[in-house]
C-alpha cells in the first residue's frame, strides 16, 4: 500500500515557523511546508528538542505558531479543530486517573449522546485497541501499553479525521513497542483514518508509513521527504529484514548525519544552542 | 495544624495487613481498659478529690445517661448545626475563591498579602469582636467557624488547583472543552483530594471553635454552654467529663464518617490506591 490518497490534501502547513519569545529567545521551529493527503500515514522524523511537540500543538490549535498557516480540511486552523485528535506523549498525565478507562473516553463523546449509544462507542473503540476488558479499570491499575491503548482508543472514540501521535510508543519497551505499531496500522486500515505520527525512531518511521519527513535539528525545517513504498501489509520481521526497508533507513540514517555535521561545522554558537532538551 | 497544605500520608495496606491491624485493636482496646483503671483507682484511693476527678466508672455511666438524655442531645443538636452550617458556608465560599485564586497567578500573587495578614489571627481572639457584632447566639459561632476553617479549605483548594497537570487540561482543551468546562471537568476533580483533606481539618476544627465559643462567649445553647453550667453552675464533674469524653466521641465519629466519603470518592489518588501495579 503505497500512498493511498484520493488526492486531496487534508492537511496542509504553509510556512510554519515558532519562536519562544521570553528570557530565553528559542526559534524552535525554522520553516515547515508539508500537506498530509486524505488516508495517508505520513511520519516526522527528527532529533529530540527539534520542536516536534511544538509543531503538533500548532497543528492542533492549541498554540498560535509565530508564523505561518495550517489548513485542515482546505481551512485555516484558528482554534482547535473538531476533526482533529492529538495522542500525547506523556499518557499516563493524559489520562485522567479519578475517571475509568470507559470514563476517560466517555470525556470525549458529545454531551447529548443518548446512553446506549455512549457505551456502544466506547465499547466500539476499547474493541479497537484490543482492551475490551478494560472499561471498568482505572488508567493507573494498567501497564504502560495499555495506557497508551486507552488513550489511542479515546482518540479514535472522537471520531476525527486525522490522527497526530507524538512519539507515542517512546516510553514502552520494545515488544510492547511493536505490538503498537501493527495496532496503528490496523487501526489505520479499519477506520481508513489519517495519521501524522512523529518519533525520533527512523526505523518505526519508515516501517509503519507512506511517506517520511526528516527534520533537522532546531531551528527546525525539512531536510527530506522519502516515500515509502514497502508492499502491504507491513510485517514486523519480514518488513524490517527487507533489502528494500534497510535501504530507505540507512538513507535516513546517513541525511540524518550529513545534515548535523555540515551545521556542526557551520556554526558552533548554533549547534550548541541546539542541545536543549 | 502546622502544614495545612500537605496530605496525610498514610502507610500502604499490604497483603496479610489484616492480622497486625487485628492485634493493633486489641492493644488499643488494652491501652483504653489501663487508662479506665488507672483513673479509677486514682479516684478511689483518694489521690486526688473526687470533685476533682469522679471515678471512671462513675463517668462512663453518666456518658451512658447524658446520650439518652433529650435536654442534653438537644444542646449537642445546637452544637452540631452551628458546625454543619458553618462548615457548609466555609467549603462554598473557600473552594470557590480557592479555585478563583488557584486558577489564576496574578489574583494569587495579589491576594496574598490580605490572606498572609489575616490567616494568623486566632479565631478565638476573635469572640470579642464576634460577640460585638453579632451577639452571643448561632450567628456568632457560625461566623467564627467560617473564619477559623476557611484557611485549610482555601489554601488546599489553591495547592490542588496549581498542582493539576497541565498536560490533562491541554488534553482535554484538545478535546474541544472550553476553559470552564475544564475547571469543572478536570482541574476540580485532579484537586478534590487536596479540597477534601482541607475539609477534613475544617471540620474537627470548626467543632473546637463551635464549643469554644459557647464556652468562652457564655452562647445561649450548645454542648459548650451545658458543660460551663454543669461545671461552673451545678457543681458536677462528674457530668463534664461525661461531655468532655461524648465531644471527643462527635469528634471521632465526624472524622471516620470523612474517612468512608474519602475512600468511597477519592480512592483513585495515589495515597489510596489498591493497586500492585505501578504506573510506569
Ligand atoms: N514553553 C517553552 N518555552 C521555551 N522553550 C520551549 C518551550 N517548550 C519547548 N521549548 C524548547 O523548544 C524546543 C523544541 O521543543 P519540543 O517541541 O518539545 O521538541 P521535541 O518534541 O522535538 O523534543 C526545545 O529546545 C525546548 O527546550
Ligand atoms: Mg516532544
Amino acid at each position: 500500500m503505497s500512498v493511498t490518497t484520493t488526492g486531496t490534501d487534508l492537511l496542509t502547513i504553509e510556512g510554519l515557523g515558532h519562536v519562544y519569545e521570553g528570557r530565553q529567545r528559542h526559534e524552535a521551529i525554522g520553516r515547515l511546508d508539508f500537506t498530509v493527503p486524505e488516508g495517508a500515514f505520513v511520519s516526522i522524523v527528527g532529533p529530540s528538542g527539534c520542536g516536534k511537540t511544538t509543531m503538533l500543538r500548532c497543528l492542533s490549535g492549541l498554540m498560535k505558531p509565530t508564523r505561518g498557516t495550517v489548513y485542515l480540511g482546505g481551512e485555516p486552523v484558528t482554534d482547535v479543530p473538531r476533526d482533529l485528535a492529538l495522542v500525547f506523549q506523556d499518557y499516563s498525565r493524559s489520562l485522567f486517573p479519578w475517571r475509568t478507562v470507559a470514563g476517560n473516553i466517555g470525556f470525549v463523546l458529545p454531551r447529548g449522546l443518548p446512553k446506549e449509544e455512549r457505551a456502544e462507542r466506547i465499547r466500539e473503540s476499547l474493541d479497537a485497541v484490543g482492551l475490551s476488558g478494560a472499561a471498568d479499570k482505572y488508567p493507573w491499575q494498567l501497564s504502560g501499553g495499555m495506557q497508551q491503548r486507552v488513550a489511542i482508543a479515546r482518540a479514535l472514540a472522537y471520531r476525527p479525521k486525522i490522527l497526530l501521535m507524538d512519539e507515542p510508543f517512546a516510553s514502552v519497551d520494545a515488544q510492547t513497542r511493536a505490538e503498537l505499531e501493527d495496532l496503528m496500522l490496523d487501526v489505520r486500515r479499519r477506520f481508513d483514518m489519517t495519521i501524522l505520527f512523529v518519533t525520533h525512531d527512523i526505523d518505526e518511521s519508515v516501517y509503519l508509513a507512506d511517506r517520511v519527513l526528516v527534520l533537522s535539528k532546531s531551528p527546525s525545517t525539512i531536510v527530506t521527504t522519502m516515500e515509502v513504498d514497502l508492499p502491504s501489509p507491513r510485517d514486523q520481521v519480514a518488513t524490517r529484514a527487507s533489502e528494500h526497508f534497510v535501504q530507505l533507513r540507512t538513507e535516513i540514517a546517513e541525511m540524518i548525519r550529513d545534515q548535523s555535521t555540515r551545521r556542526t561545522a557551520s556554526g558552533a554558537g548554533a549547534a550548541a544552542a541546539d542541545t536543549a532538551p | 495544624m502546622t502544614s495545612l497544605t500537605t496530605r496525610i500520608p498514610r502507610a500502604p495496606r499490604r497483603a496479610g495487613a489484616g492480622s497486625s491491624r487485628r492485634s493493633a485493636v486489641v492493644r488499643g482496646a488494652l491501652g483504653f481498659l489501663a487508662l479506665f483503671a488507672v483513673a479509677e483507682v486514682i479516684s478511689r484511693s483518694g489521690i486526688v478529690k473526687e470533685a476533682f476527678l469522679p471515678p471512671a466508672s462513675v463517668v462512663l455511666m453518666r456518658v451512658g445517661q447524658l446520650l439518652v438524655d433529650p435536654e442534653f442531645l438537644g444542646q449537642v443538636l445546637a452544637t452540631l448545626e452551628a458546625w454543619a452550617i458553618g462548615l457548609g458556608i466555609c467549603i462554598v465560599v473557600s473552594v470557590t475563591i480557592g479555585v478563583l485564586l488557584g486558577s489564576s497567578r496574578a489574583a494569587y500573587s495579589g491576594s496574598r498579602a490580605v490572606i498572609e495578614f489575616l490567616r494568623p489571627i486566632p479565631s478565638v481572639a476573635l469572640i470579642p469582636v464576634a460577640m460585638l457584632v453579632l451577639g452571643n447566639d448561632a450567628e456568632m459561632k457560625i461566623a467564627l467557624i467560617v473564619f477559623s476553617t476557611s484557611w485549610p479549605v482555601l489554601f488546599n483548594t489553591i495547592y490542588g488547583m496549581h498542582d493539576v497537570d497541565p498536560i490533562a487540561k491541554l488534553t482535554a482543551k484538545s478535546f474541544g472543552r472550553g476553559r470552564l468546562s475544564t475547571l469543572l471537568t478536570v482541574s476540580l476533580p485532579s484537586a478534590a483530594p487536596f479540597i477534601f483533606t482541607g475539609i477534613r481539618i475544617a471540620a474537627s476544627v470548626a467543632l473546637i471553635v463551635a464549643i469554644s465559643a459557647e464556652l468562652l462567649a457564655g452562647a445561649s445553647d450548645g454542648l459548650g454552654r451545658w458543660m460551663l453550667d454543669a461545671g461552673a453552675t451545678g457543681n458536677r464533674p462528674d457530668l463534664v467529663y461525661a461531655a468532655t469524653i461524648i465531644a471527643g466521641l462527635i469528634g471521632l465519629a465526624i472524622n471516620f464518617v470523612l474517612v468512608l466519603v474519602e475512600r468511597r470518592f477519592l480512592s483513585w489518588q495515589p495515597a489510596l490506591r489498591q493497586t500492585d501495579k505501578g504506573t510506569a
